[in-house]
């Protein structure tokens, strides 16, 4: 089905596109453009969220190559080393990265470094290192680069973040599209969807998308009970498993 | 079936802990021991956070606890004014239990502790079980400290106070001194506590055995629902969907284990339980010395 709908889109813009070009040509030469669409602007986290694909896809009005960032807004992760005491490992250093985005999603047509120069790829915020090295480190650790690792490590191992070089496909030069990867457990809120059209190390055009990620439903309604009223929370639920417990427990010995 | 836990941001399979609550329970029915040291171990093996695994653990022993307090209750098997002396005490621990948790995962510490006061725990409650299952299916009868006189620095004691239901007087700070570390536990490993008041209820209080059961349980009753208010209150370390889970798998375990153990030898049984303590033990105390996988843990904060 979705193979179809996308089908639908890729026709939609191939049709499209057509038609802003030559008013665009009109105006003196053609301002490079890039159309962009998804298969949906909102995802839902339910209890039964295991991850989802999202679909992106678009047309280009020049030839060249496609960047597809996917960034959440930002977050922080609480970072504990263990260190060996004797046999044991116990909890060394604690440090709170904040301040960076929790997810960060980089699909493209070609692997980053052969279309944008390092500096350009570092200021669109492309790249994991550099975006490690500008959060918030509190306390300031000294080897702070083990520390920026770790985390990019382990959002790479949550699969929060991904960077998939020649995971976007062009087709005719004109019509792009992609699958992104969101992993179970992420961050909630605003998601900001960018898509560069690079050509020759430069970027031609961009577009933007906002996509929201929400709990919805009965779990959002107690994480956010929980979270906002606790006291009352703990009392309801405490007192809802007793009262569970006790009638439970009575139903049952009186069927024996 | 998996869910997403809302509490504790994490995919688990929900069948799997309704499935802990129910070979808990049955364990727990079999034997007439409470399986709360048992709940939170087997929660922080599939990847619950330590706190949010000692807070869930806590609330659900609520629900597993609430039925048998009852009866005893409607029996009159609770010694009221002893049970007030202990929850005192146990508010008081319970409390003071809190804060600690609090302070100890604020330094990203909690998890290491915990893991301790298990290894430490279950190593000597289940070797102990051990021995004496041992003893008992070897044929030996049980060297039962039968002391008619009263071991004296009890009755020293200020603040001596008649206990009518148990038949006894004795002084209140022991029993306030007692419902404090029970508390305590409570708060930090996720437990009711019995298997430190019943033992010090029957050969230090010297109470009669019926009364020790009905007042222990009604004790933790309210110790665990005290706990469990405070862990979601200050430390949002209580997930309700793990705590319902339990809860309904354990009633249902509790049911058929006391009707399977009625029928079956006691000895034999303890000493499985004896077995899968140990065995939780060694597993948690490996988990401190084994390397870990990944040197640092790298969690979201909420």
């Amino acid at each position: 089905m979705q193979k179809k709908f996308l089908q639908i889109c890729l026709l939609a813009c191939a049709l499209l596109l057509p038609a802003t070009i030559p008013m665009a040509a009109q105006a003196s030469v053609q301002a490079p453009n890039v159309v962009l669409g998804t298969g949906t602007d909102k995802v839902d986290v339910t209890s039964r969220f295991r991850g989802r694909d999202i679909l992106v896809f678009g047309a280009l009005s020049h030839p060249g190559e496609v960047i597809v960032v996917l960034r959440s807004p930002d977050s922080a992760v609480a970072v504990t080393r263990k260190t060996q005491m004797g046999p044991i490992w116990v909890t060394g250093k604690k440090v709170t990265v904040s301040q960076f985005p929790g997810v960060l999603l980089i699909d493209s047509s070609t692997p980053l470094d052969k279309i944008l120069p390092a500096a350009e790829r570092d200021a669109l915020g492309l790249d994991p290192r550099g975006i490690l090295e500008k959060a918030k480190y509190e306390p300031e650790p000294l080897d702070k680069d083990v520390w920026e690792s770790a985390v990019i490590a382990a959002k790479e191992r949550q699969g929060t973040y991904q960077v998939r070089s020649e995971s976007v496909t062009i087709q005719d030069g004109r019509l792009f599209s992609t699958h992104l990867h969101l992993p179970a457990s992420l961050p909630l809120g605003a998601y900001e969807l960018d898509v560069y059209l690079v050509n020759h190390g430069k970027i031609l055009a961009q577009s933007q998308q906002k996509i929201d990620v929400q709990q919805v439903g009965l779990e959002e309604w107690i994480a956010d009970y929980a979270e906002h009223q606790p006291w009352l929370y703990g009392v309801v639920l405490t007192l809802f498993l007793a009262f569970l417990g006790l009638g439970l427990g009575i139903v049952m010995q009186r069927k024996s | 079936m998996d869910l997403y836990l809302p509490i504790a941001h994490m995919d688990i399979n929900i069948a799997m802990i309704v499935g802990f609550g129910l070979i808990v329970g049955f364990l727990s029915g079999l034997t007439g021991v409470g399986g709360g040291f048992l709940i939170t171990p087997l929660l922080i093996f599939v990847g619950v956070p330590p706190l949010i695994a000692v807070g869930t653990g806590a609330a659900q022993i609520v629900g597993a606890s609430a039925v048998g307090s009852y009866a005893h209750w409607r029996l009159g098997n609770v010694d009221m004014r002893m049970a007030v002396v202990l929850l005192i005490g146990s508010w008081t621990g319970g409390l003071l239990g809190v804060h600690v948790a609090k302070i100890l995962e604020q330094g990203g510490h909690f998890g290491l502790v915990v893991s301790f006061l298990y290894v430490v725990l279950l190593g000597f409650i289940g070797i102990s079980m051990l021995i004496e299952a041992l003893m008992a299916v070897r044929g030996k009868k049980k060297s039962k400290p039968v002391q008619e006189k009263k071991s004296s620095w009890v009755d020293r004691l200020p603040w001596q106070m008649d206990f009518p239901v148990s038949g006894l007087r004795t002084t209140v700070l022991l029993p306030l001194g007692l419902g404090i570390a029970v508390g305590v536990l409570t708060a930090l490993m996720g437990v009711g506590g019995g298997f430190v008041m019943v033992p010090i209820m029957l050969y230090v209080l010297k109470m009669p055995t019926k009364v020790v059961v009905g007042t222990s349980l009604f004790q933790l009753l309210f110790t665990t629902a005290e706990v469990g208010i405070l862990q979601a209150g200050m430390n949002h370390a209580v997930d309700p969907y793990l705590a319902l889970a339990l809860v309904i798998g354990s009633i249902f375990g509790t049911q058929f284990g006391a009707r399977l153990g009625a029928r079956m030898p006691g000895e034999q049984l303890r000493l499985v339980l004896a077995l899968v303590v140990v065995a939780v033990a060694v597993k948690m105390g490996l988990g401190l010395v084994i390397p870990p996988e990944h040197v640092f843990q790298v969690t979201q904060v909420l």
